[in-house]
């Protein structure tokens, strides 16, 4: 071979390993990068998708504790009620043993007297400028307390109040109690232990409260 | 003139191995790419399954403890509902007696 052309075969083959070894070099780089960059974002949407997952998970126990306290106080809230239910039936149901043996040393008859009278006295306080029907009343009661309320009773609290105080021929249905009323019918007072206890319900039930549950104890 | 002609043949012949050697490394350099890529695509879905496992860890540890405090929040309320029911049971008679004091119109001493 010519001197010349060898040298030149050489070096077209030297530029030809040199090229090969440059592009295979670039390749791995390039290769090694791209992996590295991969893993790296990878690594990093795990790490925010792991987080994310705790907060929904950590929330969801969150909730399941709320529920479970919610119905915790739900329990104390049921005794309560049932409690303070009970209070009020029995009181109810004590009435008929009232009749028949009195309370705190008071007779069935003293009750109802009592109650005529504050009744009377509201209506009085309330109509002494008004006409003259103002100054009788009639008491309405049921058959069965009927029986407790006498001639000298009513006489004694007409004097005490001022007014001629009556029975009327009605009788109504109650657990007891009475309903005063003017004989014009304007003005009356419904004393039965059902509208009393009605009425009275809020500052009572706040009474029954405080006696079952805040009272100390014994 | 034989020997010239026979120096460009080599050098002709040595250009196109030169050029055959550069298009192998080209293609040996697509190749190490698509491998690369086949083993991103593996990677990536070895990382779902790795992530949807460890959410579905993380959601039953957290609801597990999320249960387990609410039965002793409950056990708990259970107790003291109890114990507030004993006591309002032992209280009943001076209820029910507040209640009568105030229906029947008698005056508290």
């Amino acid at each position: 071979m010519h001197v010349g052309a060898s040298e030149i075969v050489e070096r077209i083959k030297e530029d030809a390993r040199e090229e090969r070894a440059r592009i295979l070099r670039e390749a791995r780089a390039e290769v090694e990068e791209r992996v590295k960059n991969a893993k790296a974002d990878i690594e990093e949407r795990k790490k925010r998708f792991i987080e994310s997952e705790r907060q929904k998970a950590a929330d969801n126990k969150e909730r399941i504790i709320r529920a479970k306290r919610l119905d915790a106080k739900k329990f104390r809230w049921d005794v309560e009620e049932r409690a303070i239910k009970r209070a009020f039936d029995e009181a109810l149901e004590r009435i008929q043993h009232v009749k028949e043996e009195g309370f705190r040393g008071k007779s069935y008859s003293s009750i109802l007297a009592g109650l005529i009278k504050d009744a009377a006295m509201s209506i009085t306080a309330g109509s002494e400028r008004s006409s003259s029907s103002s100054s009788e009343l009639e008491v309405a009661l049921s058959n069965e307390d009927a029986q407790f309320v006498t001639d000298e009773m009513l006489k004694n609290i007409s004097a005490e109040v001022g007014c001629d105080v009556r029975l009327s021929s009605e009788r109504i249905k109650t657990v007891g109690g009475v309903i005063v009323r003017r004989s014009d019918g304007r003005i009356e007072v419904n004393n039965t232990f059902e509208e009393r206890m009605k009425r009275l319900y809020p500052g009572l039930r706040e009474d029954v409260v405080r006696v079952l549950f805040r009272a100390r104890e014994a | 003139m034989v020997m010239a002609v026979e120096a460009l043949k080599e050098i002709r012949e040595a250009e196109e191995e030169a050029r055959k050697q550069v298009e192998e490394a080209k293609e040996e350099a697509a190749e190490m790419m698509r491998e690369a890529e086949a083993e991103l695509k593996k990677l990536e879905a070895e990382a779902s399954e790795e992530m949807e496992k460890r959410a579905k860890e993380i959601a039953e540890k957290y609801t597990k403890e999320g249960e387990d405090e609410g039965e002793a929040i409950l056990r708990e309320a259970k107790e003291e509902a109890e114990k507030l029911r004993a006591i309002a049971e032992s209280r009943l008679e001076n209820a029910v007696d507040a209640v009568l004091i105030r229906i029947l119109g008698l005056k508290v001493k």
